[in-house]
């Protein structure tokens, strides 16, 4: 030790340690902070405006299973549909209320308005042709599109059996504006079989000018026994398939949009089917039904059957938390595709 | 006198050191399983994960089948055991392999619960996977799905059933409380560091 006099023995010591305390300590505050700071900025959004969407995405959900659901079941009147899918949303709402009660938020799902429509659906598992085994036919005449989208929803084919290898004989869905001649003003699909389990489909355009096709296969998983064809989704057995899907262009011409059918005006368009005995199995459509017109649904008898649907219903959707109030109108259409 | 005051000085100094040294010590003991800022930021990463797992589950349509994984005739989930609920890793449906996937190999344990309500609006949880009580530090993801009274049981091998959820005989656990509408079940993941 040095020699150090009189009094000051130990003291220099003490300040050293004292001043070492506190350098260690303001050394863990730096550390801490910059760890502080890092975690603020790689936070998501802090409101939790997340929490309402991802909420408001499965309300939507629940109330489009419900609408499915009473379309199925509680079709005998129009009364009896909005009594069922009103039903439906009260218990909805006070369900999933409670439960997000128990993370702090309230959720309230009400019942605004729907949309008329015309479920047509086969379930008896035949060919898709009509009872009177009639292949070529118009399923349904005079459909409207609604703002921003087809006016046609949920349209899936369960085939238990395609029998049409190839594209002449292929059985065909022909979506066209009412009146329009030949092939003008048309979307059309056509469904065969490549292999035992693989399925083609090939979508053509047509408008005055010229016709554009588009083609796509899809390899169902071994072990299946029906393709599930959806065609407002663009999908087989959950496979996305690119010629139902939208244009390369990016621009969406399929189905009623491939008709140049404009939303909201007096033009309609049917939907027909092509040889209709090269499908076996069941399918199910809703159509939209603007209000005061009537669809041609003529060539429907029992199999397959039309009856009267919602298309769309319009929920209003609150979701409040202490640091955000969302409240919004949702117009829900299970199986609608995006235009 | 003069040399015991010396000693008693430097010890007491020696004292101050020690402490000041424990003390500065202090912010390095932030272990990976420790309560901190940086904890925290795993996590977000971990619900994330969570929220994730749920979302994918849900939009791959894997969510509600796992949901009704049950084995009507023996009225408990398939392969469950006599605990009635999962106990050594996920059940052999899809979603048990997704969760498997995101969680399992990254040292994460995780519990599943089921919470839904009964007729009277009591709120009743049941387990799916159940791994342990969750450390303070677990994290929790929800999805909200809606079974309806059409909805089928689905087998052991994930295809569904004949057996639907409003059939007379069907052994499923939760109440039918509405008319088209089953119940709603809000899918719970907790999962936490190990």
């Amino acid at each position: 030790m040095a020699d150090l006099s009189g009094d000051e023995r130990g003291q220099i010591l003490l300040v050293a340690a004292f001043a070492l305390a506190v350098i260690f300590v303001s050394m863990a505050l730096i550390v801490n902070s910059a760890i502080f700071t890092e975690n603020l900025a790689s936070r998501g959004e802090t409101a939790g405006s997340d929490g309402a969407l991802s909420m408001r995405a499965t309300v939507e959900t629940n109330v489009g299973e419900g609408i499915a659901a009473a379309n199925r079941n509680n079709n005998s009147s129009p009364t009896e549909l909005v009594d069922a899918t009103r039903a439906d949303i009260r218990t909805l709402s006070r369900q999933t209320g409670r439960q997000a009660a128990r993370s702090g938020r309230v959720v309230d799902v009400t019942y605004q308005s729907n949309r008329p429509g015309v479920r047509i659906a086969q379930t008896d598992g035949s060919a898709l042709t009509t009872g009177g085994g009639v292949t070529d036919y118009r399923v349904v005449g005079g459909v409207s599109r609604v703002d921003g989208a087809n006016g046609t929803r949920a349209f899936e084919i369960a085939a238990s059996d395609i029998t049409a290898t190839d594209n002449a004989s292929a059985f065909e869905v022909s979506v066209q504006r009412t009146g329009a001649t030949g092939n003008e003003n048309s979307w059309r699909a056509r469904i065969y079989r490549t292999g035992a389990e693989t399925v083609h489909i090939r979508t053509l355009r047509n408008n005055s000018t010229s016709t554009l096709v588009e083609d796509c296969e899809v390899t169902r998983d071994s072990g299946l026994s029906t393709f599930r064809i959806d065609l407002t989704g663009g999908t087989v057995d959950g496979e996305p398939c690119d010629a139902l899907g939208t244009a390369p262009s990016g621009a969406n011409v399929h189905f009623g949009a491939g008709t140049d059918v404009t939303p909201g005006g007096t033009d309609t368009y049917d939907i027909e089917f092509a040889n209709a005995d090269q499908v076996t199995g069941n399918f199910s459509m809703v159509v939209y039904r603007r209000p005061s017109t009537t669809l041609d649904l003529s060539s429907i008898g029992t199999s397959p059957t039309s009856t009267t649907a919602l298309y769309d219903v319009t929920v209003r959707y609150t979701h409040l938390t202490t640091d955000l109030r969302y409240e919004t109108d949702l117009r829900v259409a299970p199986g609608e595709p995006d235009v | 006198m003069r040399a015991q005051a010396h000693t008693l000085e430097a010890t007491v100094a020696g004292l101050l050191m020690l402490s000041s040294l424990i003390f500065a010590l202090q912010m390095t003991a932030v272990t990976p399983l420790s309560a901190s800022t940086s904890s925290q930021h795993i996590e977000n990463q971990q619900q994330a994960t969570g929220e994730g797992v749920l979302a994918a589950a849900a939009d791959q349509g894997v969510l509600k089948p796992a949901v009704l994984y049950w084995n009507n005739s023996s009225a408990r989930h398939h392969d469950v055991g006599v605990q009635r609920y999962y106990t050594s890793g996920p059940p052999d449906n899809r979603f048990g392999e997704m969760l498997d996937r995101a969680f399992n190999d990254n040292g994460i344990a995780y519990n599943v619960y089921f919470r839904f309500q009964n007729d009277n609006g009591e709120a009743i949880t049941r387990r799916y996977v159940y791994s342990g009580v969750p450390t303070d530090n677990a994290v929790t993801a929800t999805h909200t799905v809606m079974l309806n009274d059409d909805d089928p049981l689905y087998g052991a091998d994930g295809t569904p059933t004949t057996d639907r959820l409003g059939d007379e005989n069907v052994t499923y656990p939760m109440p039918d409380t509405g008319a088209n509408s089953y119940n709603t079940v809000r899918v719970e993941v907790v999962a936490w560091r190990i």
